[in-house]
């Protein structure tokens, strides 16, 4: 199997061992923030760790007992909330110097007020999509302040990755913000499995290059193709540049409009910057 | 630089609803024999024309359906025949892409190309393999071709050719094909018909065409930065901005810029007089390339505006943009290529309903009959 240049995500450190890792870079994934500190220290020398990825689940921010160990690990938090208002501004400062994207749910209203708190404390942050439907006005009014507000602040995704990709000359999903993309992600479920995404087909860690060059291109025919092939509502979409199929069923209206909001303000804003 | 328009195979894989190809010619492709006449009367042409250079269009057919030994072959010929001149001899091709694999692609890298030239239709029932016209087994392997294409690094347009399938939904069209091309470009055309025949009845007429552009174009306009070149839009706005040349068909030049070679020999003006039998100019086995240029039917063509311009162009402010249209066309509308092409009423409406007022920009004649002038 092809392997080099992709980023394996595992959640299991059993499956953190040179003959499955090799040379690639790696997402390990946890759920538990008193291990973080901890799995870094232990792997950092002899893997590349490209990212911890912290699912606190329904748990707050304020839970984590950030100190200076955090300080280099890139983590990225995913939280249900920001939790003790209080406690997270008393630890700006720690958090601001620490390598932290906090990311949470776009199906809870309060996450729009926390970003941009979050954000114009100069914090990187995100929305993230979740089983429930998101509020598309709220979402818009969060695009907004990300794209056009004067104020200084810091990144919220996925706006700044389209931003960042508005000008690609192919189609860019924003997804990779989420790691998914079967271009640079591989899911390791064993010593002898993975898949491009979370829950689709498994398959052997074994393949040749050229067989996994092969299913590469399959998936990409079942999934990108797929909607050129079925002309589905995205193949028709405006902001299908953008979106590639991600937001279906995400938002309480007509995704298309809102993502095609979303596109034009991103353009206005890079206009603008240039 | 003449450019051959070189059917060396009118065989093909696909069954496409409109194609004149399949529906007039027989399926035959050129012999080796043939081939090695092809490539001494190109040398013939430049060594005569030493400051020229020599451009190949691999057309069809389908020009992958020859398989890799036939490009073996050209590459064989090209160093026997064309030793000193083969550097001034260019390769592009036309594709379905649908047979492409990777030892056609390291060929025709051999061959100097980096591009190619595709078409493509979402919509199911147009283009297809076999009598049902199989439409998603087609584009499933279109859609590979593209991915092997894009993998060694060579870029592609695609031809969309407007049908009465999708006349009524020109956003919708728009939409599926600048997803599916975000940069580069493609080229919308109306599909031809030989006499109006139209025996699959999915022709379109020429204000059905101007409506459905001038639909589209509102939402290009809006949006050029974030859509990618589409044709014919590109050429205009290039040409009321400082005069470049629109396509082959509407430059009122062609008389010397093309030639036709078909699998048995046959030389004729370009892909389109071929198809409908116009232009019979002799076989390659007995006119040289050189003949073929100085034949009597160019000279014709040549004197084509001068009778437009008195007769059907009379007094049309648009003559130097679109010069009575493709030669083809008038002789298609009627028998003689003295005749404008029926499409022309399709730039008039187009520029004057759509483009201008949407652009606000304004056509100056002047400006390019002093630039036709100068040609
Ligand atoms: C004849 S095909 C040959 C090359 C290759 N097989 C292909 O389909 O690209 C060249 C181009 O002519 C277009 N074409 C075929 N029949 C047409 C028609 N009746 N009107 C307009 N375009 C047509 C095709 O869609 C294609 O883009
Ligand atoms: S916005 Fe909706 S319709 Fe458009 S591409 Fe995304 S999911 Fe598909
Ligand atoms: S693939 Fe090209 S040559 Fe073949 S039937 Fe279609 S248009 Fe004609």
């Amino acid at each position: 199997m092809k392997k080099s240049g992709l980023t394996y995500i595992v959640d299991d450190l059993s499956l953190i061992r040179k003959n499955i890792i090799r040379d690639n870079s790696v997402v390990i994934k946890l759920s538990n923030p008193d291990d973080v500190v901890g799995v870094f220290q232990r792997y950092y020398g002899d893997y590349n760790i490209y990212q911890i990825c912290l699912d606190l689940g329904f748990g707050s921010l304020s839970q984590i007992q950030f100190n200076n160990d955090w300080e280099n690990i890139p983590l990225v938090i995913f939280a249900y909330n920001l939790g003790d208002l209080n406690y997270i501004l008393n630890i700006v400062g720690l958090i601001q110097s620490c390598k932290i994207r906090v990311m949470q749910p776009a199906s809870n209203k309060e996450s729009y007020a926390s970003l941009k708190i979050l954000s114009s404390l100069g914090v990187d942050c995100g929305i993230f999509f979740d089983q429930e439907q998101a509020d598309s006005e709220a979402f818009l009014d969060l695009a907004s302040y990300y794209y056009m507000s004067p104020v200084p602040h810091a990144s919220i995704e996925p706006f700044a990755n389209i931003k960042e990709n508005i000008h690609l000359d192919y189609n860019h999903s924003f997804d990779e913000v989420y790691f998914v993309d079967e271009k640079r992600f591989l899911y390791i479920h064993s010593e002898k499995e993975f898949s491009f995404l979370p829950q689709s087909k498994r398959l052997s860690i074994y393949l040749s290059d050229e067989d996994f060059e092969k299913e590469q291109v399959n998936f990409k025919l079942e999934n990108y193709y797929g909607h050129f092939m079925e002309l589905d509502q995205c193949s028709k979409c405006k902001a299908f540049k953008i979106c590639n199929h991600k937001l279906s069923s995400s938002f309480n209206c007509d995704c298309q409009q809102t993502m095609a909001e979303v596109f034009e303000y991103a353009e206005i804003s890079e206009t603008v910057r240039r | 630089m003449p450019t051959l328009i070189f059917k060396e195979t009118e065989a093909c894989n696909s069954n496409c609803i409109y194609c004149d190809v399949i529906a007039r010619k027989k399926p035959c492709t050129i012999s080796f024999d043939l081939l090695e006449t092809v490539f001494i009367r190109i040398n013939e042409y430049l060594e005569k024309y030493s400051n020229q250079n020599f451009s190949i269009v691999w057309h069809g057919g389908e020009p992958c359906i020859v398989g890799v030994k036939f490009y073996n072959k050209v590459l064989e010929l090209l160093d026997k025949h064309c030793p000193n001149t083969k550097n001034r001899i260019s390769h592009d091709i036309q594709t379905n892409l649908t047979l492409i694999n990777q030892e056609l692609i390291d060929v025709f890298k051999n061959l100097g190309m980096n591009r190619v030239g595709t078409s493509y239709e979402p919509y199911k029932g147009i283009r297809g393999f076999g009598k049902e016209r199989d439409s998603d087994a087609y584009n499933r392997a279109f859609f590979r071709g593209i991915e092997l294409i894009e993998k060694n690094g060579f870029s592609w347009g695609f031809i969309y050719v407007v049908t009465r399938n999708v006349i009524d939904k020109p956003l919708e069209i728009f939409n599926i094909l600048t997803n599916f091309k975000v940069k580069g470009g493609f080229q919308l055309h109306p599909v031809y018909s030989y006499k109006n025949e139209d025996k699959n009845n999915v022709g379109i007429t020429a204000m059905e065409f101007a409506d459905f552009l001038g639909e589209i174009f509102k939402e290009w306009w809006e949006h050029r930065q974030r859509y990618p070149f589409v044709q014919p839009f590109f050429s205009y706005m290039n040409h009321y901005g400082n005069g470049g040349t629109v396509c082959c068909s509407e430059s009122g030049q062609c008389a010397y810029s093309h030639i036709f070679l078909g699998p048995n020999g046959e030389i004729s003006h370009c892909g389109r007089s071929s198809d409908w039998d116009v232009f019979e100019v002799g076989n390659i086995k007995e006119v040289s390339i050189i003949e073929a240029f100085n034949h009597a039917y160019r000279k014709d063509l040549e004197k084509r505006n001068e009778y437009l311009l008195a007769n059907d162009c009379k007094g049309c402010e648009y003559f130097s943009l679109c010069h009575g249209g493709c030669p083809l066309d008038g002789w298609n509308y009627k028998d003689t290529i003295f005749a404008k092409s029926e499409w022309c009423a399709a730039t008039k409406v187009f520029l004057k309903k759509y483009f201008e007022p949407i652009t606000g920009l304004k056509f100056d004649s002047r400006k390019y009959e002093q630039l036709d002038l100068s040609k």
